[in-house]
């Protein structure tokens, strides 16, 4: 994945107290009927290369998280206990002096060797994600 | 909402592997031509299949569907800052015949894409809800979303119309009338 890039640390599993950040491309957010409200797609929590990149809330701001993606029109956050609870590795990836990727210390990346489940993609987008940074 | 953002991003649309009009019953319905004339004018997907121009009418409340496809066939790398390829052909393809081949009275699905190359068409309709998601191996996945929030899950076969056809039914109006008799 381009923005695990160059990882110069190795991987360490991330807290699950912590908030995770993932950017949401415009054609991700989708009005949701029962809700009332605009939503990021599940699709926005699939990656079908296995690792879905975020970045670690404590080590960054939402607002520096949007500056590294410029494609994003908004950012997400979840409690990084969501996906560990459903089995799924949080670990830091960060990014530094990778080439044509600007340096990322709060990168990592949620696994489990395949891409997230098409039921916990959804379960993430509809109960326990919120805006940081919400779609203008 | 899709509108104002697409604008926001000032893609280009213009490159997509069909031509598009809409079918938009104002267009007819504002002309000089009575209303059984207007009718009668109104081109079918025969008369268009057999124009010069392949012009490849859809229903209008399929606009904004094909909008979003167009916009995302348009993808280039990265197109989601985190690496992701474009968005292939073969799922633009499948994606695009699934949406063509909807009933007239299904609702326009969400098309959304997804990293790593796929596409996923998703539906809200009475408290179901559906996604469908074309991987780029040709893998087509789904999951359903009942009234009380169970859900299933599962991979269907390339090439199964079969078993779209009837996760299709089981969101549309007609199988629960069906199912209730």
């Amino acid at each position: 994945m381009e923005q695990q890039g160059e990882a110069t640390q190795s991987h360490k599993p991330v807290d699950p107290n912590e908030d995770l950040y993932r950017g949401v491309t415009a054609h991700q957010i989708k009005f949701d009927e029962k809700l009332r409200r605009y939503r990021p797609s599940s699709a926005a929590f699939k990656d079908r290369r296995g690792e879905l990149s975020v970045d670690i809330a404590s080590k960054t701001t939402a607002a520096e998280s949007l500056s590294r993606l410029p494609k994003s029109i908004a950012i997400s956050s979840f409690h990084a206990s969501v996906p560990i609870e459903w089995g799924y590795s949080v670990v830091a990836a960060p990014v530094f002096n990778a080439p044509g990727v600007m340096d990322n210390p709060a990168h990592a990346v949620i696994t489990n060797g395949k891409a997230m489940s098409s039921k916990h993609a959804r379960e993430l987008a509809v109960n326990h994600c919120s805006w940081a940074i919400p779609p203008r | 909402m899709h509108s104002a953002l697409l604008e926001q991003l000032g893609a280009d649309t213009s490159e997509f592997g069909f031509v598009v009009k809409c079918t938009d019953e104002d267009e007819y319905a504002d002309s000089d031509l009575g209303e059984g004339q207007a009718e009668e004018a109104r081109p079918t997907t025969d008369d268009a299949a057999t124009n010069a121009g392949c012009v490849v009418p859809f229903p209008t409340n399929l606009r904004e569907s094909i909008e979003v496809l167009k916009e995302i066939a348009c993808y280039g790398e990265n197109w989601d800052s985190y690496g992701s390829c474009p968005i292939e052909e073969d799922v633009l393809c499948t994606a695009k015949e699934l949406l063509f081949s909807l009933e007239p009275a299904m609702p326009s699905p969400t098309v959304v894409p997804v990293s790593g190359g796929g596409i996923q068409l998703e539906w809200q309709v009475d408290g179901r809800e559906l996604e469908i998601e074309f991987h780029p191996d040709s893998t087509i996945e789904f999951l359903k979303v009942n009234e009380d929030e169970t859900m299933e899950e599962g991979e269907i076969p390339a090439g199964d119309s079969v078993h779209l056809s009837h996760l299709l039914k089981w969101l549309s109006a007609d199988q629960r009338t069906c199912e209730t008799n």
